[in-house]
Formats: C-alpha cells, sequence, structure tokens
C-alpha cells in the first residue's frame, strides 16, 4: 500500500517537472514570437509610411497630444507592457523618439486604471473601499506628478532624450560594443520576420506594410497575454519568497520586490492590482503598498527593453532609445518623487483625500476614473485638434 | 493617581517611567510581529489574490449599483 503511495506520489512529481518544463519551453517559444512581433511592426511601419513616418505622425509632435495617445491606448487595452512594446516597433519603422516620449510617459498613467477598476470591487463595504481605493489612486497620483515634473523637462531641455541616446548608443550604436552583441537576436528573428514580410508582398503596397503592423500588433497582443498567464503560475513560488523577504525591511526592499515581482509576471497591472485586495483587507497599509508600486513601474520597463532588442538596421538604436527611455525614466521618477521627502507624500496625501471623499460618494469615485483616464484626454485633444 | 504620582520620589518616578517605556515598546514590537505575521499569512495565499486581482463584471455592476443608489438618495453601503 505504501509502495504504490510512494508511486504515485513519484509519478504526481514527474508529471508536475514535465508540466512546468513544457510550460517554460512555452514562455521562450512566446518571448521569441514577441521579438519577432516587434520586428515585423517595426518593418510594416517602414513599409507602409515609406520612410514618411516623421510625416504621418506630425499630428502627434505636440507632446500633450502624444501623452494622450500613450495614456488612452494603455487605458483602453490595459496593458504598459504592449502598448510601450508597439511604441518601440513604431520607432524601429521610423517614428521620431521625441514624439514616442509623450507615448511612453502617458502608458505610465494609462496603465494605473487597472488597479482603479480593481479597487471598485471592494464598494460593498465604506472602509474596505477607503483603503483599496487609496492603495490603488497613489499609483495615479505618482504617475500624474512624475509627468509633471518629466514632460516639461523634457520638452525643453530634451533630457531623458538625450539620456536613452547616451545609453543606447553605448550598448548598440559604439564601436567599443557594437551591434554585433545583438546579432544573436536578428539571426534568431530573421526567418520568420523574412518570411512574413516576403509573403505579405503578394498584397500591393502599402497594404503589405499594413498587413505586417497588424500581424505584428496582433502578436504583441497574444504573446504578453500568454506569457503573463505562464509566467504566474510558474514563477508564483519565487515571488511568494520575494515578498515574504520584503516584509518589514522598509521602502527599498519594497520598490525592489515590486520590480523583481513585476518582472516575474511581466505585468505592472499584476502586481499593482494584486495589492488592492490586500490593502482593501487592512493587511497592508497605503504607506507599505506605496514603494511596492513604484517598483511595479520600474519591472515593467523589462518587456519593452526585450522587445528591442529584436531591431536592427538604421533605426536599432532609437528603438532601443525609447526602451532605455521609458527605464530611465520611471527610475528617475522613483529616486526624485520618492527621494525627496516633500514629494514623496504628496501622492499619499493625494490618495487618502481622494479615497475619503470617494468613499463617502461613489460618484466622486466614478467621475475621477471617467474624468482622469478619458474626458481630461478627450477634451485636451478637442483644443489641441482646434488650434491646429 | 496624580496624589500617588506627586507622592513618588524623584527616582521611582524615574524608574516608573522607565518600565512604561520598556512596556510600550514590548507592546509595539508584538503588534508589529503580529502584523508581519498576518501579512506573511496573506502572502501564503498570493495564487488565490493573484486569481482575485482581476476586473469583475460583478464588481463593476456593483459598484454602478451603488453609485445610482446614491444618486438616487438611498445610500445602501455602510
Amino acid at each position: 500500500m505504501a509502495t504504490l503511495e510512494t508511486a504515485e506520489s513519484d509519478d504526481a512529481i514527474i508529471r508536475s517537472g514535465l508540466a512546468s518544463f513544457v510550460n517554460w519551453i512555452l514562455v521562450l517559444g512566446l518571448i521569441y514570437l514577441l521579438i519577432c512581433a516587434v520586428g515585423l511592426t517595426g518593418s510594416g511601419f517602414k513599409s507602409a509610411t515609406g520612410g514618411h513616418a516623421k510625416e504621418l505622425f506630425a499630428f502627434a509632435t505636440n507632446p500633450f497630444l502624444g501623452l494622450i495617445i500613450g495614456t488612452v491606448a494603455t487605458a483602453l487595452i490595459q496593458s504598459s507592457s504592449t502598448v510601450t512594446s508597439i511604441i518601440v516597433g513604431l520607432v524601429a519603422g521610423g517614428l521620431p523618439v521625441a514624439t514616442a516620449v509623450p507615448m511612453v510617459m502617458g502608458a505610465n498613467i494609462g496603465t494605473t486604471i487597472t488597479n482603479t477598476i480593481v479597487s471598485l470591487g471592494h464598494v460593498r463595504d465604506k472602509e474596505e473601499f477607503r483603503r483599496a481605493f487609496a492603495a490603488a489612486t497613489v499609483h495615479d497620483y505618482f504617475n500624474v506628478l512624475s509627468v509633471l515634473i518629466f514632460l516639461p523637462l523634457e520638452i525643453y531641455f530634451g533630457i531623458l532624450e538625450k539620456a536613452g541616446y547616451i545609453f543606447a548608443e553605448i550598448m548598440v550604436g559604439g564601436e567599443s560594443m557594437s551591434v554585433k552583441s545583438f546579432n544573436y537576436v536578428k539571426a534568431a528573428t530573421a526567418p520568420v520576420v523574412g518570411s512574413a514580410k516576403e509573403f505579405s508582398h503578394i498584397l500591393p503596397a502599402p497594404f503589405d506594410g499594413v498587413s505586417l503592423i497588424v500581424l505584428g500588433i496582433a502578436l504583441i497582443f497574444v504573446t504578453i497575454i500568454f506569457i503573463g498567464k505562464l509566467l504566474k503560475s510558474l514563477m508564483i513560488g519565487r515571488a511568494k519568497a520575494i515578498l515574504h523577504t520584503a516584509i518589514g525591511r522598509g521602502p527599498v526592499a519594497g520598490i525592489s520586490s515590486g520590480t523583481l515581482v513585476t518582472v516575474l509576471v511581466q505585468s505592472s497591472s499584476t502586481t499593482t492590482s494584486l495589492m488592492v485586495p490586500l490593502a482593501g483587507a487592512g493587511v497592508f497599509g497605503l504607506r507599505e503598498v506605496y514603494p511596492f508600486t513604484l517598483g511595479a513601474n520600474i519591472g515593467t520597463c523589462v518587456t519593452a527593453l526585450l522587445a528591442a532588442t529584436a531591431v536592427t538596421g538604421d533605426n536599432a538604436v532609437f528603438a532601443l532609445q525609447i526602451a532605455l527611455i521609458h527605464l530611465i525614466y520611471n527610475t528617475a521618477g522613483v529616486l526624485v518623487i520618492y527621494g525627496l521627502p516633500f514629494l514623496r507624500v504628496l501622492p499619499i496625501y493625494g490618495a487618502e483625500w481622494l479615497a475619503r471623499i470617494g468613499s463617502e460618494r461613489k460618484l466622486y469615485a466614478l467621475a475621477y476614473i471617467l474624468g482622469v483616464f478619458f474626458v481630461f484626454p478627450g477634451v485636451c485633444l478637442f483644443i489641441s485638434q482646434m488650434n491646429s | 493617581m496624580t496624589t500617588e504620582v506627586r507622592s513618588m520620589s524623584t527616582e521611582d518616578l524615574v524608574q516608573m517611567i522607565d518600565e512604561t517605556e520598556h512596556s510600550l515598546l514590548e507592546l509595539k514590537m508584538e503588534l508589529r510581529r503580529r502584523r508581519q505575521a498576518q501579512q506573511h499569512a496573506e502572502i501564503e495565499r498570493l495564487d488565490e489574490h493573484l486569481a482575485n486581482a482581476k476586473i469583475t463584471l460583478g464588481g463593476l455592476k456593483l459598484f454602478f449599483q451603488t453609485v445610482l443608489d446614491e444618486l438616487r438618495g438611498g445610500s445602501k453601503t455602510s
């Protein structure tokens, strides 16, 4: 009897190990597809615009419009990783980096809608709702504050664009560390991207390029969703260990654990939404959740960075530049806002105030969501169109 | 209490403050330990929390129903 039980247990271990192995192979396959998808989007965009991407996106040169595009696109798709990966693909196809920077900033704001909507589910209990809504909106306040600080600096001095270019050139453009170090990616993705390009030529121009863009974006969507699903099941043990280690160790450990968990599950929305029910139940306080959500901002940059490695050719440096700008922007945001005590408390005060009035009257919470993510961007869009 | 304190010697008062501070510190540490134990316990249920950290139609419906109730003037939430 005991021997039978041992054999069954051994079988279960083998089955679980095999399932895990298969899932890892699938993750690697999906990452490969994601890299190919960004390559396809870039090639398609280049082909469809015939080298006139700059003129095509001339309407978005207004940085506020770029910000709105990034915000609304991410709020609708609910994945900043997907939007930034698409932006990397568009930059690879000729979209100017300066136009793409506000879009990336907007993606940060747009992604915060997910955990805010998740917090609405706690509406049954007023106190629980107040805690959950504050935990969700502290991320919104932080990201809006970050834009308020860095967008003017970017408009007037181009600091992020310059910093991103310096790092990107070191990585792919310089002579000491040339693009050769990334050539293995090109070699690996060339058959798929090349075949798709060849196949697309059965359509007349510019539909061949458009078909590649559609295919690339669809693949980015699907791969990021499935990578997230698979990694969630594969990395749950590791994520638990990271979170256990961070408990009671202060904000730096909170930021680091938020970063690592987001890298593991490949979704900042998942990481920040995870904290909402925990905060709602009162297990974690707002000040404990806050640094963790900031880590999510940094961790989410990995997907776009990975996607940027797919890009080759003249625009490789720019694709990597925009991915690095996202990372630099989010890291600098944490260093500046969380590093300076007088700025650090602003998102907390804002979130506490909004949660207080929102829990008293839910209409305020609804008005906030619709206002920040849709009405305000819509009004800005309308005004900018009227002025142009 | 005030009369008792006034009648105490300064040394006794200092000792009493020390003991109270020590007790307070111990109580705070116990509270912190309990809170962290609760956090560790919740993290053990991470898979469950991950599954719940999603936008649900039911949650949204309930929220909109609450907003409508509030607009009609009869808040149903506590």
